[in-house]
C-alpha cells in the first residue's frame, strides 16, 4: 500500500477504534455514576439502574465489539490492506 | 516451520461437544448415585478429578515436536475456542471470586470492577490484538523487541511484565492453596504439590498448544460450574430457569428484607474485602449508602480496564489465531463469553442475599445449619450473636470473600454434586489462569531475558528452544509453588497489585508503541520504570488498597492520575531522546497493516539460511 493511502487507511482505522471505545466507555461511566436516580423505575421486573448497568450496557458492549470487527474488516477490504501472504 | 501451515481441525467443536456432554453426563450419574445413597462424601473430588484428568488427556494429546505448535499453537486456534481461553485467562479463579464478592458486599458499586474487566478485553481487542497478531512475536516482550528493532526494548519489557504476571500466578496459587485442600481432602502441602504437577502435565507436552486446548476444556468446566447450579436455584426462587433474566424480580423484595433487618455496624467494607476478612453484609444492593463516590467508581472501572488490557497472557491470545481478522474476532468472542459471566454473577449475589435476608431463614446461634458449618470449615463464615438473644439476624452473619461463589449451592440446599460442580469450576478457573501466567513467565525468561540469545536466535534452533522452554517451565512451576508455600498473602491483594502494575506499565507502553509514531526506545525507558515506581509507591501509600492515600484519595483514583503521568513520561522520553529511525517507522507501518507476512515469521525465515541452520524446527 502506498504511504499516502496508508495514512488515509490509518486515519479511518483510528477514528473507528476511538469512536467505538469512546461511545462504550462513556455510556458505562455515565451509567455507573448516575445509576442511583434510576432506582425508582422498573423494567422487566428489574430496577432500571440494575437493568441498564447489568444488562443493557453489557449486551451493548458485546454488540459494539462484533460491529467493530465487521466495520474494521470492511475498512481493511476497502483499502486492500488485508491480503494474507 | 513457516510453510505448510495446517488448517483448523474441523472436528474441534465435536471434541469439545463430547467433553461437555461427558462432563454433564458424569454430573447426572453422580446425582443419581447420590439420590440412591450409593455415594456420599467427597464427590467434589470426583468432579474436579475427572475435569482435570480429561484436561490432562487433552494436553497430552496435543503433544508436539514442532516449535510453531509449541509457541503459538500453530496459529490456528479458532476464534470461538480462543474466546473460551480469553474468558478463563481474563478472570482466573481470583478474578471470578473477587468480582462476585465485590458485587455481593458492595451491591451496585461492584459493577465498576466487573465492567472494567469487560472494558479491558474490549480495549485489548480494539487497540492491540490485530497489531500483536501481525507482529507475531511469541511473547509480549518480543513484540516490543520487534516494534523497536531493539533487544534492549525486549529485555526492558520482559523485566517490567514479569512482576504483574508473577503476582497473578501467586494470587491463583494462594486461592488454590485455600480451596483445593477442602475439595481434595488433603493437606495444604499435598494440594500445592498436586497443583504444580497439574501445571506440568498441562504445559510440558505441547506448550501453548496443550495449554490452549486444556484451557478450552477448563473454561467449559467453569461455565458449567457457574450456570448449572444457578438454573436449579433460579427455578426454585423465580420458577424460571434463566437466572440472568429473572434475578431482577427479587431485588424489590430484597430491598424490603434488607430495610427491616436493621443497620449493620459501619465498617470499611472495601478494606475488609481486600484484606480477606469476614464481614457482615452492610450495604444495600441498591439504594442507601454507597461504598464509592462517582470518581472512585470511574477510576476503578478505568484502572481495571487498563490492567486487564495490559495482561500479557490475554494479549498473547492474539498470536495463536489464523489471521488478523480472527484475532479481532477472538476478542469479540472473549467479550461475549465474559459478558455471559457478567450477566450471571449478579444473579449469584442477589440470590445469596435474598436467601440470607429472607425472614424465614431464622437461624439459631446454638445450632448452625449444615451450610454454615461447611463454610466455617473453609474459614469463610462466622456467626456473632451480638445482642445475645440466641437468634442470628442476617447482619450477625459474617462471610468471607469466597463464600458467595462456594456458599450459594450450600445455602440453597442443593445436592453435593452441584456444590462440587461449583468447586470444580472455581479450581478450573484458577488453574486455567495459572498455567497461562506460568507459561508467560517461562517464555519471557527463555527468550527475552536469556543473556546468551535474543528471541530470534532462540527460535532458530527449534528443538533446543522447546527443550529450554520445557526446562524453564518446570523450574518456574516449582519456584512459584515454593514461594506460594512460604508466603501468606491474600489473593485479592496480589490480584489488585498485579492489575495496578499492569495498568501502569504494560498498557501505556503498548498503546503508545502502536498508536504513536513518535514513541521511541527512550520513551519506553522512561515509561516502564516510572510505571513500576508509581505503582509500587501507590501500593505502599495505600497499604495495598486497604487505606486511603494522601488527601483522602483511594488507590484507584491515584492510579488513574498516575496513569496519565506514565503516559506523559513516555512522551517526554521520546521527545528528549533520539527520534525513531526510518526502520522503526517502517516496522510500525507494517505492524499497522493487517495484510502481508507475519513479521516474526519473516525475520525467522530470513535468519535461518543466513545462519546455516537448515531444517527449521520440525
Amino acid at each position: 500500500m502506498e504511504f499516502d493511502r496508508f495514512k488515509l487507511y490509518w486515519r479511518v482505522t483510528s477514528r473507528l477504534a476511538v469512536t467505538v471505545l469512546f461511545a462504550v466507555f462513556l455510556v458505562i461511566m455515565a451509567v455507573l455514576v448516575n445509576s442511583e436516580w434510576l432506582d425508582g423505575y422498573h423494567i422487566f421486573g428489574f430496577p432500571l439502574s440494575v437493568f441498564i448497568v447489568g444488562q443493557v450496557v453489557v449486551l451493548g458492549a458485546i454488540a459494539s465489539m462484533f460491529w467493530f470487527i465487521g466495520a474494521q474488516d470492511g475498512v481493511d477490504n476497502g483499502f486492500g490492506a488485508n491480503e494474507e501472504l | 516451520m513457516l510453510g505448510n501451515r495446517r488448517m483448523i481441525n474441523p472436528l474441534l467443536g465435536v471434541y469439545y461437544g463430547i467433553f461437555t456432554a461427558g462432563y454433564i453426563g458424569l454430573g447426572v450419574l453422580l446425582l443419581i448415585l447420590e439420590y440412591m445413597g450409593v455415594i456420599e462424601g467427597h464427590i467434589s473430588y470426583a468432579m474436579t478429578a475427572v475435569a482435570f484428568v480429561l484436561a490432562g488427556i487433552i494436553a497430552l494429546a496435543a503433544t508436539t515436536v514442532t516449535s510453531d505448535d509449541f509457541f503459538t499453537s500453530g496459529r490456528r486456534v479458532p476464534a470461538g475456542l480462543n474466546g473460551l481461553v480469553i474468558l478463563v485467562v481474563t478472570f482466573g479463579g481470583v478474578g471470578l471470586s473477587a468480582v462476585l464478592a465485590t458485587l455481593f458486599f458492595l451491591g451496585i458499586d461492584g459493577y465498576g470492577m466487573m465492567l472494567g474487566m469487560l472494558g479491558g478485553v474490549m480495549l485489548s481487542g480494539v487497540l492491540a490484538a490485530a497489531f500483536i497478531r501481525k507482529a507475531g512475536a511469541y511473547t509480549l516482550a518480543s513484540f516490543f523487541e520487534i516494534r523497536y528493532n531493539s533487544r534492549f526494548a525486549g529485555v526492558l519489557a520482559g523485566l517490567a511484565l514479569l512482576l504483574p504476571v508473577a503476582l497473578l500466578a501467586l494470587a491463583e496459587l494462594t486461592l488454590l492453596k485455600t480451596v483445593a485442600p477442602y475439595v481434595l481432602g488433603v493437606s495444604e502441602d499435598l494440594a500445592l504439590g498436586a497443583v504444580v504437577v497439574t501445571i506440568l502435565v498441562l504445559l510440558l507436552p505441547g506448550g501453548v498448544r496443550s495449554m490452549s486446548w486444556a484451557q478450552c476444556a477448563l473454561a467449559i468446566v467453569v461455565l458449567l460450574g457457574l450456570m448449572l447450579p444457578l438454573i436449579i436455584i433460579s427455578l426454585d426462587l423465580t420458577n424460571l430457569p434463566i437466572a440472568q433474566m429473572t434475578y431482577g424480580s427479587l431485588i424489590e423484595d430484597l430491598k424490603n428484607f434488607e430495610s427491616v433487618s436493621g443497620d449493620a455496624t459501619a465498617q470499611p467494607v472495601w478494606s475488609r474485602l481486600v484484606a480477606g476478612a469476614v464481614q457482615p453484609v452492610q450495604l444495600s444492593y441498591i439504594g442507601g449508602e454507597r461504598a464509592f463516590s462517582g470518581l472512585e467508581l470511574i477510576s476503578m472501572f478505568m484502572i481495571f480496564a487498563a490492567g486487564v488490557a495490559g495482561m500479557p497472557a490475554l494479549l498473547q491470545r492474539a498470536t495463536v489465531t489464523f489471521s488478523v481478522f480472527e484475532a479481532r474476532k477472538s476478542f469479540a468472542w472473549g467479550a461475549a463469553l465474559i459478558g455471559l459471566v457478567i450477566l450471571t454473577l449478579p444473579a449469584y449475589a442477589v440470590f445469596f442475599r435474598y436467601m440470607l435476608f429472607d425472614p424465614q431463614l431464622n437461624l439459631s446461634a446454638s445450632s448452625l445449619p449444615d451450610w454454615a458449618q461447611q463454610l466455617t470449615s473453609l474459614g469463610l463464615f462466622q456467626a456473632v450473636d451480638g445482642d445475645g438473644n440466641g437468634q442470628l439476624s442476617p447482619r450477625e452473619l459474617l462471610f468471607g470473600r469466597d463464600a458467595v461463589l462456594l456458599g450459594l449451592p450450600m445455602i440453597a440446599g442443593l445436592n453435593q454434586t452441584f456444590q462440587s460442580m461449583v468447586f470444580a469450576g472455581l479450581i478450573a478457573a484458577a488453574v486455567g489462569g495459572l498455567i497461562a501466567r506460568v507459561l508467560g513467565i517461562s517464555q519471557t525468561i527463555a527468550r527475552n531475558l536469556n543473556p546468551k540469545k535474543g528471541s530470534l536466535e532462540a527460535d532458530i534452533s527449534g528443538l533446543r528452544s522447546m527443550m529450554l522452554s520445557r526446562i524453564i517451565i518446570t523450574l518456574v512451576a516449582l519456584l512459584i509453588g515454593g514461594v506460594a508455600y512460604q508466603i501468606e498473602v491474600d489473593a485479592f491483594q496480589l490480584f489488585i497489585a498485579a492489575i495496578i502494575f499492569s495498568a501502569l506499565t504494560i498498557f501505556p507502553a503498548l498503546i503508545l508503541s502502536v498508536w504513536w509514531r513518535g514513541m521511541s526506545v527512550t520513551g519506553l525507558l522512561f515509561l516502564m520504570p516510572t510505571g513500576l515506581c508509581l505503582g509500587a509507591g501507590l501500593l505502599v501509600l495505600t497499604e495495598g488498597g486497604l487505606a486511603l492515600g494522601p488527601f483522602g484519595f483511594g488507590l484507584f483514583e491515584m492510579a488513574l492520575a498516575a496513569l496519565l503521568l506514565v503516559f506523559l513520561s513516555g512522551w517526554l522520553g521520546s521527545v528528549i531522546g533520539p527520534k525513531p529511525d526510518r526502520i522503526d517507522l517502517e516496522t510500525l507501518t507494517e505492524i499497522r497493516t493487517p495484510g502481508g507476512e507475519i513479521l516474526y515469521d519473516r525475520m525467522l525465515r530470513l535468519a535461518m539460511p543466513r545462519r546455516g541452520i537448515g531444517g527449521g524446527s520440525r
